[in-house]
């Protein structure tokens, strides 16, 4: 009984909620009034009664209530806007702490959002399908993203819910174009490409642009190449596909400038027909992709629950040898690239995990850091503040109101920081990063609603985070022990020091990573390459006819020690080839070059030997490789194995010491050279002698004006070709470089504000300790040593996090990384202390010009 | 011309604080308005001119122990303040001033 005979719980709790006078007299009466009602109509009238009394005060309450906390909210502000008035040097250290790191998070989260949302661009992506192949292969089972060709008819026109399919094929062809040839990647697409993806057209109507063969849909930087500024529709283009003679395809669109990060980027669009093995009805022929569109994106379940007849027809197709596929699957395009890792052979781009972690991490320590430095900041001034609290207190306000007070105080700044922090970003982080990563990507082209999300959750985080323990903590003396001035703030408080701690622990790491960074971008600029990049002169002629011209008139040239020519050249080009070694096929990069390249390049040999100029005949089914190569296949004893490219055998003769060619990201690939036909050689490399280059390079130069006035940027020294890399790693560099110096900036004007604010509460013991004697050395080593302790143990307990965070990020980002010396570690360390130093010796003047009587004469 | 009178729901209330002397509080005062009046009052109804002729120093109250009846609240118990009493009688005398010698209301309506 006795638990249904007190009022119901929701009722009394809202009437506390309404209620919250000290005085209790209307809750008392209710309850009593209920066990009266109770007792003589029952309890259930009793429990209505309750209720309907409770909610009919509702609104008439709520309404005093709102009028309350508005005028408390007045009073907050104002109190707030005071406060920081009158605390303008902590203020501001803290607007521009928090605004900085706001502004660089804002960045980061740009950054990652265009990152991840590669595809964004694409209006009805979320009904957009790629099908993929659930397949076992040898007992493994794997997810790969091609499909078999009939499968996009076949679905459109079985399922009423699949509005549309478009496969798409990879494929190469060449552009003949008065008598040059430039080889273009070309992708053979069904008519719907266009209107399924939104890739709005410059020229040219999208539901007719593919529909015809014959036809061909440019971008607009493939458009520009071969027409110029100029509307090239119905104009003419040549290509060379599988066939040997050139066919004219008449351009029907030209694409308007898209996101180049979407994984369906293209220059030449070319009808699905026109792909090289041209069967529509063959299920173990497979295409690149295939793309359906579905009329919702829930219908897609009625699809993808009735694929087995597929998977059937697929399996029997195949046949015995290929891998069984076990179902297939529908990754939605939105998706893809955050999947892409886990598919093999997809179409869907790659997310570039490593700066995108990287910068994330980088702009949350940067963050947390700023907020730490408010809590020491905020913590530092409360000593100023400690009779108004306790006056406050004495007066009658509770606990609560000065939390609500400091908090508002916290909100109006981090409000303000929040502001700053956007302009900031706005006018120049933003604008400084894309032009770093490249200007492709606009960062503003992110969805509004998220973007405002994502800033109200920065905005309540960082307050709470920063703002929380602050309050809590001071509101938390007691009035008696404020006034009798027995209340001691700070010093001993184990908090506080962990919190300065914590602080530059994360300064430090935030720095000596960055730094770490920047050291090895300058450690990569002084790095063997694996041959002789210097003194070399290599020219990229337009065709094997001019090339035959150039070299007769550079044999004429003075200084020269060798030539070579070829047909990929390291550092510029290069083709993929798929050699066969006992039945099994590998990739590998092939080289196509002439017997002098060893020694023109500096090349190294490890063993074997390079071709013979004198027997090019018999070489030509000779190879050398590199050592990748012959680690890759477990070759002890290389020379003499045999590889099989297309239908011919070569045997090994050489093996050459591993060379970067692309840059120190990626791993070295198995390396092919192949002696080329001189008939096909375009690059011409020359060894001068050193000091000999300028004149050299002019003299080519001037044969080059004579013989082909049109052509630019065809020749450049071998030791620039690193430098499209250099430079985009220098952008990155940069990033790196303001954020150590932010984290610096930050944490020492946390420390000028703590150390000034531990003067000022000092300033009678200081004055005291002078009187009777004290040195200005000895009253600072006094004052500072704490900070001194602080700042040491930092450094220590930050070595060991920052050596593995370096190690770990230099792993994933760069697969040939210098080993982690001291330099980074010392750089940090130096940077910080020497600043640290500087800003208390700001403390130092004042304390040694101050009059000791002045400071005591104020009581 | 200010006249120093009490309006009728507090005179009614001062009436119900004096006749209940120690157990007047709120509850009860309400249960004392209904009964004699014969209307409905609602406790907001009470607070309303409790509070006011405390304000005015017509009303004192104090709270006493708390009881479990009430959720372990106290009960805030009032009492007439010699200016109260004063009011009460003041505007009972020029209530019967009022009435002296009027004769046949009730008979003509």
């Amino acid at each position: 009984m006795s638990q249904q005979t007190h009022p119901p719980r929701w009722a009394a709790a809202l009437l506390q909620w309404l209620v919250d006078d000290a005085l209790h007299t209307p809750r008392g009466d209710f309850e009593e009034y209920f066990h009266e009602i109770a007792r003589e109509g029952g309890v259930p009238r009793a429990r209505w009664w309750y209720r309907a009394q409770v909610v009919r005060m509702v609104p008439g309450r709520l309404v005093a209530k709102l009028i309350w906390n508005l005028l408390m909210l007045k009073n907050h502000l104002l109190l707030a806007y005071r406060n920081l008035r009158k605390n303008k040097v902590a203020a501001a250290i803290n607007v521009f702490g928090l605004s900085f790191a706001i502004g660089c998070t804002l960045v980061a989260y740009l950054y990652v959002q265009s990152m991840i949302n590669n595809e964004a661009s694409h209006e009805n992506g979320d009904t957009i399908f790629l099908v993929q192949q659930q397949v076992r292969e040898q007992g493994e089972q794997k997810e790969v993203g091609y499909t078999p060709i009939p499968m996009g008819p076949t679905l459109a026109a079985e399922f009423p819910q699949v509005v549309g399919a478009v496969r798409l094929k990879n494929g190469g062809g060449t552009v003949v174009q008065d008598g040059n040839e430039f080889h273009e990647s070309i992708r053979f697409v069904d008519p719907g490409f266009l209107q399924m993806f939104t890739f709005p057209l410059q020229y040219g109507d999208p539901e007719q642009a593919l529909t015809q063969p014959n036809t061909v849909v440019l971008s607009e930087g493939a458009a520009a190449k071969y027409f110029g500024e100029e509307n090239p529709l119905g104009q003419t283009l040549l290509l060379k596909l599988a066939e040997a003679e050139a066919v004219p395809f008449t351009v029907t669109g030209v694409a308007a400038a898209y996101n180049p990060r979407t994984s369906l980027w293209f220059s030449v669009l070319l009808p699905f027909e026109h792909r090289p093995s041209p069967s529509d009805t063959d299920w173990s022929e497979t295409t690149t992709a295939t793309f359906i569109q579905v009329s919702s994106p829930r219908s897609l379940a009625d699809v993808s629950t009735q694929m087995a007849p597929y998977v059937q027809l697929q399996n029997e197709a195949a046949g015995e040898e290929a891998p069984v596929v076990e179902q297939f699957t529908f990754g939605n395009l939105y998706e893809l690239a955050r999947h892409s890792d886990e598919v093999e052979s997809t179409i869907a781009g790659h997310i570039p995990w490593a700066p995108v972690i990287t910068l994330s991490v980088m702009a949350l320590f940067l963050l947390v850091l700023s907020c730490v430095n408010y809590m020491n900041i905020a913590l530092a001034a409360a000593t100023r503040r400690l009779k108004e609290i306790g006056i406050r207190k004495v007066v009658g306000s509770n606990r609560g109101q000065l939390v609500v007070q400091f908090l508002t105080e916290n909100v109006v700044l981090c409000v303000f920081a929040l502001g700053v922090g956007f302009g900031v970003a706005y006018l120049f982080l933003v604008p400084a990063f894309t032009d770093i990563a490249g200007g492709a990507v606009n960062l503003w082209d992110t969805p509004l609603v998220a973007l405002a999300v994502f800033l109200g959750c920065l905005l309540v985080g960082v307050g709470l985070f920063s703002g929380a323990y602050p309050a809590l903590y001071i509101s938390s003396f007691q009035p008696i022990s404020i006034l009798s001035n027995t209340q001691k703030l700070g010093r001993r408080n184990v908090f506080m020091q962990s919190l300065l701690t914590v602080q530059f622990v994360l300064a430090f790491i935030t720095m000596i990573v960055c730094l770490g960074l920047v050291f090895n971008a300058q450690d990569e600029q002084s790095r063997d390459w694996g041959y002789n990049q210097a003194h070399t002169l290599v020219m990229q002629l337009p065709n094997p006819a001019m090339y035959d011209v150039m070299r007769n008139e550079v044999a004429q040239l003075p200084n020269i020690t060798a030539v070579s020519g070829a047909q990929e050249h390291i550092g510029r080009s290069h083709t993929w080839i798929e050699p066969v070694i006992a039945g099994e096929s590998m990739w590998a990069r092939t080289f196509g070059v002439d017997a002098a390249y060893l020694e023109t390049l500096g090349l190294r040999l490890k063993e074997g030997r390079f071709f013979d100029a004198e027997q090019v005949s018999i070489a030509a089914d000779e190879v050398v490789i590199n050592e990748t190569f012959a680690q890759r296949q477990g070759w002890t004893e290389p020379l003499g194995q045999t590889l099989r490219i297309d239908s011919t055998t070569y045997a090994v003769i050489g093996v050459m010491e591993d060379f970067h060619y692309d840059g120190f990201t990626d791993d070295i690939a198995p390396v092919v050279f192949q002696l080329a036909d001189v008939a096909s050689h375009t690059f011409l490399a020359l060894r001068v002698e050193a000091g000999a280059g300028t004149q050299t390079a002019e003299a080519v130069a001037a044969i080059g004006a004579r013989l082909m006035p049109d052509e630019t940027d065809w020749y450049f020294f071998q030791d620039t070709v690193f430098d499209g890399y250099f430079q985009e790693t220098q952008g990155i560099t940069d990033i790196f470089l303001f954020i150590a110096v932010l984290a610096l900036l930050i944490s020492c004007m946390g420390l000028f504000g703590l150390a000034s604010q531990n003067t000022a509460s000092r300033l009678k013991e200081v004055s005291i300790r002078k009187v009777l004697g004290a040195t200005v050395a000895h009253v600072a080593a006094l004052m500072n040593r704490r900070y001194a302790l602080l700042l040491l143990l930092a450094a220590v307990l930050a070595t060991p996090l920052s050596y593995l965070l370096l190690n770990a990020l230099l792993d994933s980002i760069y697969v040939y990384r210098m080993g982690i010396g001291a330099g980074p570690f010392l750089l940090a360390y130096l940077l910080v202390f020497l600043t640290g130093l500087l800003t208390i010796s700001t403390q130092l003047r004042f304390l040694a010009l101050a009059n000791p009587a002045d400071l005591l004469r104020n009581e | 011309m200010r006249m120093k009178l009490l309006s009728r729901p507090e005179e009614f209330v001062l009436l119900a604080v004096w006749r209940l002397q120690e157990r007047a509080y709120s509850l009860p005062i309400r249960k004392q308005l209904t009964e004699s009046t014969g209307y409905a009052w609602s406790l907001g109804s009470v607070y309303t001119p409790l509070e006011r002729l405390e304000k005015k120093g017509l009303l004192t109250s104090w709270f006493t122990e708390a009881t479990a009846a009430r959720g372990g609240r106290p009960k805030r118990i009032y009492k007439l303040t010699p200016k109260g009493r004063q009011a009460l009688l003041h505007t009972r005398r020029v209530e019967e001033a009022m009435w002296l010698g009027i004769t046949g209301l009730a008979l003509e309506g």
